[in-house]
Order: C-alpha cells, then sequence, then structure tokens
C-alpha cells in the first residue's frame, strides 16, 4: 500500500520535474513575446515603411481573396483554405473589423502573432502562418507593420474553423513544435556564417529573404512534423499546398548557379527568366509583391542568393 | 494492275499512318518545343530591355513575329490531346478538366501577341510595353494550367 502510494508519488513528482524542465526549456530557447513597452518605445509607427513590409511579407498572399488584385489585396477579410497534408487552414480575418477581424487588438497583440506566434491569450499559431520566418522582423518593422494594418478597410467575414487530422489537431501539441523549430538557433550555420563576413548588401538581401519575404517557407523542404530541414536551405521542396515542387534556387549549377544576379533581380521584379520562361503558381503571386520593392532591395535578394552554399537538389519524383 | 492499286493503297495507308504517328506521335515534344521557341524570342526582348544587348528594331519585330506566329500555330488538339499529361511534361491536369479556361487562356495570348506583333515598336520603351502586354498572358496560363518548374 504505502509502497504503491510511494511509486506513485515518485511517478508523479517525476512527471512534475519534466513539465517543469520542459517549461524552463520553452522559456530559455523559444523567442519570448515582446512587452507593451518593448512596442511603445518605438514611438510614432512609421505607416509608410509598415506599406512596404506589408508588400514584402506577402500577408495580402494568405490574408485577402485569392487571386484578388490591385486595391482589393488590401482588404484582408481572410477566408482562403489552404489544403496541406495536414488538414485544411482557414486562414484568419486580420481586417481591423471588430466583430469578426482584429480590430479591438493592441499593437503588441499583432506584432505578438506575427513575429511570435502567439495569441493574445497566450496559445500558439500553426507554421501554416509562417511566424517563424516573421520572427526575424526587426521591431521597429513590425511595429510599423502592425501600425500599417490598422489602417487598413474593415471586412466584415466570418471564418470557420480549421480541419485538421490527429494529432494536428490539438494546438496544445504547437507548444512542443515550437520548442523544436522555432527556437533561437533556427539558421543553418554556414547561413549564420554568412552574418559574419558580409557586405550590407547581402546582409540586407538575407533579413529580406530569411524574415518578412520567408522565401525558405517554400523554398526549403520540411521534416515530418513541419520543421525545415536547414541542411538543405532553399535547397527545393515538395510543394506545401497542392502538387509539384518548388524549384532549388541555390547556386547550384541546374537552379540558380547560371543565373547572373541582374537575371534574379529581374525575374523578382517581371517574372522573366533569362532563358524567357514566364512564373507561374505560387510564385506568381510572390513575384507580384516584389516588383513592389526598391531595385535596390531585389538586388539584395539577389546577392544573398549567389552567396549562399550550392545544394544539389533531390532527385525528382517522375509523374505517374 | 490490281497489284499496283493494292500497293498504292498500301503506301498510301502506310503515309496517313505516319503522318498521324507524327502529328501525335509526342504531342509534348511538339508543344515544348513550341514554348521554347517563344521562350527564346522573349528571352531576346528582356535581354534588350536589361541592356545585355542593344535596342534593334529590326530583330525586336522579328521577335514578336515569332512569338504571334508560334502562338497562332498552336492547335489545342494537336498540342494538347486528352491522355498527354502522362510522361515528361509540366502540363497541368487543370488542362483538361477546364478546357474552356485553357482555351481563353490561350486566346488571350494569341490576341497579345497579334497586338504586339502589329504595335509601332520606335524605342526600347515600346519594347517594354510588348513584354509586359505578353508576360501577363504567359503567367495567366502558367499559373493555372502549368506545373511548378522544378
Ligand atoms: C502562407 C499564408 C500566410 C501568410 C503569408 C500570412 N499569414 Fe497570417 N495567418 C495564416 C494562417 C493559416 C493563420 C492562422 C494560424 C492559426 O490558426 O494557428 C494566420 C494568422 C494570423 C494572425 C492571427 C489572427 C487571429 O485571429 O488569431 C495574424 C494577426 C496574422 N496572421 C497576420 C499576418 C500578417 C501581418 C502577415 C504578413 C506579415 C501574414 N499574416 C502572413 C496564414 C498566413
Ligand atoms: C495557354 C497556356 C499557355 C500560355 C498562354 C503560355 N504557356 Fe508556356 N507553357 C504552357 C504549358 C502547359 C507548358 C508545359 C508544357 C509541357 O511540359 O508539356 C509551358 C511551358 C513553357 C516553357 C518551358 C518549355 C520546356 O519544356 O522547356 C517555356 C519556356 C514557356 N512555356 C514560355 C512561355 C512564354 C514566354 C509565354 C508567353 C509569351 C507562354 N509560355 C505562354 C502553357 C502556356
Ligand atoms: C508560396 C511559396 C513561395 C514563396 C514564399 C517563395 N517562392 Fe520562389 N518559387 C515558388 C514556386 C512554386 C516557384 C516555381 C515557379 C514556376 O513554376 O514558374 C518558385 C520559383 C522561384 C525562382 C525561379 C527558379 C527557377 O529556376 O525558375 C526564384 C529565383 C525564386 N522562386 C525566388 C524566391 C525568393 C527570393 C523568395 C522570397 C522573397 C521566394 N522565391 C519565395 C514558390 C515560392
Amino acid at each position: 500500500m504505502t509502497l504503491v502510494r510511494k511509486a506513485a508519488l515518485t511517478v508523479v513528482g517525476l512527471a512534475v520535474v519534466a513539465l517543469g524542465a520542459a517549461a524552463a526549456f520553452y522559456l530559455a530557447f523559444v523567442p519570448q513575446p515582446y512587452s507593451a513597452d518593448e512596442v511603445a518605445a518605438r514611438g510614432e509607427p512609421d505607416v509608410n515603411n509598415g506599406a512596404y513590409l506589408f508588400a514584402m511579407a506577402g500577408c495580402a498572399s494568405c490574408h485577402a481573396e485569392k487571386g484578388a488584385k490591385a486595391g482589393d489585396r488590401l482588404k484582408l477579410g481572410g477566408g482562403q483554405s489552404l489544403v496541406t497534408p495536414f488538414g485544411t487552414f482557414r486562414v484568419p480575418n486580420i481586417s481591423p473589423d471588430a466583430a469578426t477581424g482584429i480590430g479591438r487588438w493592441r499593437l503588441v497583440d499583432i506584432v505578438n502573432a506575427v513575429a511570435r506566434g502567439q495569441a493574445p491569450d497566450g496559445s500558439p499559431y500553426y507554421p501554416a502562418f509562417p511566424y517563424a520566418s516573421y520572427s526575424r522582423l526587426k521591431l521597429a518593422d513590425a511595429v510599423d507593420l502592425a501600425a500599417y494594418l490598422k489602417t487598413l478597410p474593415a471586412v466584415s467575414n466570418q471564418v470557420g474553423a480549421h480541419t485538421l487530422a490527429f494529432p494536428f489537431n490539438l494546438r496544445a501539441a504547437l507548444f512542443g513544435w515550437k520548442l523544436l523549430y522555432f527556437n533561437r538557433f533556427s539558421a543553418p550555420s554556414e547561413i549564420a556564417a554568412l552574418a559574419q563576413s558580409p557586405s550590407d548588401v547581402i546582409a540586407r538581401g538575407r533579413y529580406i529573404v530569411e524574415g518578412p519575404g520567408h522565401c525558405g517557407e517554400c523554398h526549403t523542404p520540411r521534416g515530418p512534423l513541419g520543421g525545415p530541414d536547414l541542411a538543405r536551405w532553399l535547397a527545393g521542396a515538395a510543394a506545401l499546398e497542392g502538387t509539384g515542387r518548388v524549384p532549388d534556387i541555390t547556386p547550384e549549377p541546374h537552379a540558380l548557379g547560371p543565373w547572373s544576379p541582374d537575371d534574379i533581380a529581374t525575374y523578382l521584379e517581371t517574372g522573366f527568366t533569362p532563358d524567357g520562361d514566364v512564373v507561374g503558381g505560387a510564385m506568381s503571386e510572390v513575384v507580384a509583391n516584389l516588383s513592389q520593392l526598391t531595385e535596390a532591395d531585389r538586388r539584395a535578394v539577389a546577392a544573398y542568393l549567389k552567396a549562399i552554399p550550392a545544394i544539389q537538389p533531390a532527385p525528382k519524383p517522375t509523374k505517374p | 494492275m490490281a497489284w499496283t492499286f493494292k500497293s498504292a493503297l498500301a503506301a498510301l495507308l502506310i503515309a496517313g499512318l505516319a503522318a498521324t504517328a507524327f502529328g501525335a506521335d509526342d504531342p509534348i515534344k511538339l508543344r515544348q518545343e513550341t514554348m521554347k521557341a517563344i521562350g527564346g524570342a522573349v528571352g531576346s526582348l528582356v535581354k534588350m530591355v536589361k541592356g545585355e544587348t542593344p535596342f534593334d528594331a529590326a530583330s525586336a519585330k522579328a521577335a514578336l513575329a515569332t512569338v504571334a506566329t508560334k502562338a497562332q500555330g498552336i492547335d489545342i488538339a494537336s498540342y494538347f490531346p486528352a491522355g498527354s499529361d502522362k510522361g515528361e511534361t509540366k502540363a497541368k491536369a487543370t488542362i483538361w478538366s477546364d478546357p474552356d479556361g485553357f482555351k481563353a487562356a490561350l486566346a488571350k495570348l494569341q490576341t497579345a501577341a497579334e497586338q504586339q506583333e502589329a504595335a509601332p515598336l520606335a524605342s526600347i520603351d515600346d519594347v517594354k510595353k510588348a513584354l509586359g502586354a505578353l508576360g501577363g498572358a504567359c503567367k495567366s496560363c502558367h499559373d493555372t494550367y502549368r506545373e511548378n518548374k522544378s
């Protein structure tokens, strides 16, 4: 009797210790939310800079209506379905509508959603929202972006719930996901090494590609739990949504090796490849967004893509 | 007499078979070669706009004529026959599940190419304009009817 009780107590004790350790780990490794004071320290947000980041980060590609053009790209009523191997995500309404959007959120709430993957009630977001990349936003840029969202038109649209398979439907499991993949070490070492020696131009390109541009979310392959395979950074991946693949964009001979920086910058602006091919699919939206950036920023992205390690693409699966 | 008739018939039959075989043999290759030719012509215009080659009205005109002729030549029945989504191709199944949309996307390119071929071409800005118009038509078809490059 007492033995059983003792054993039970030990188990409970161990569990508490384990939970405590996990919590300590979580706090130590996962970037923690910004405080309202840190956000307020930015002072008066620069809404024009926010608009620029909005284009760079491609928020409209998911949060506006599918295929929306021009002014409609600023109506962020959500409702698109993202069909993935984990299930179907319904992209939420992030327009300033008080009832169905995020009109009641404070700036710090928006900043923490985008740059920390954390909802106002503290729960974690699914990585279908590419916040692991957005977490690399400078705080000032994140605040400006949040302030810009508040200037956009309110759209009344109640979006339904995600339909995800078990265990992906358990939001609490995302604490574990964040511990594994959303941490302070989530840049590949060679690419981290770029940060030591980079010219200002490459550093700027790195910020755009790894941060707001979230290029790795499509071009880097994922493991079974949806985390990025950093050893194959930008080396091409299965498309997360729909069929087909996303190409290798490292300076590998079969990828961007033969492209000059100028070729890359032109592609990002117009969609034309050096051999006269024209962009299609998910990259079309990216090009529509990047064409709004300055020429200097597109050249910075090109310089970074020429500076990263070349990686052989994975063997192509043949079409059935 | 009967013999010559028979052999003539056979020859005709064989020729006919060969002709169909040639046309239907490899629609995938046919359309890919056509797209490559269009891409080559468009690529030469892109080079001009980038300043890699000097502006030259005659060769720009020739490139636009190539695009127009090649685009006009695409006939869906022989370039995209049913069943030709199998093999080394990036053609997407949507071509056959949404034939009207695909037809419209092709018509859009044909119209744009014809207009650009006829438009005045006096400066590099005209080349830019032509590229913009063609590029939109290429993009909207590739967006929906072509598998991602990989
Ligand atoms: C690839 C698609 C995608 C892109 C790009 C994207 N989002 Fe989202 N976003 C989502 C999804 C999916 C969710 C829901 C996540 C969840 O429920 O866990 C979401 C959630 C959010 C939320 C929380 C909304 C709520 O009601 O809790 C905010 C705020 C947000 N996104 C803002 C942005 C901003 C700002 C950008 C651009 C910087 C952006 N998103 C880019 C897909 C995207
Ligand atoms: C009506 C639809 C449509 C339009 C319009 C269109 N394309 Fe294509 N294109 C395709 C399809 C489908 C493929 C894939 C063919 C295959 O792999 O069987 C393709 C493939 C290509 C390729 C790759 C060829 C290869 O196999 O190497 C190039 C280059 C290309 N297109 C250029 C262009 C350019 C430039 C334009 C505009 C001037 C254009 N396309 C307009 C449908 C279209
Ligand atoms: C939503 C997914 C997605 C995102 C985000 C994305 N890409 Fe792409 N990218 C693609 C797809 C899909 C293609 C293939 C396009 C095609 O089939 O024409 C592609 C193609 C490319 C190509 C051309 C490769 C070739 O060989 O033709 C380049 C260069 C490129 N992307 C760079 C970038 C950069 C830089 C970023 C970030 C600023 C980025 N991409 C973000 C999906 C994405």
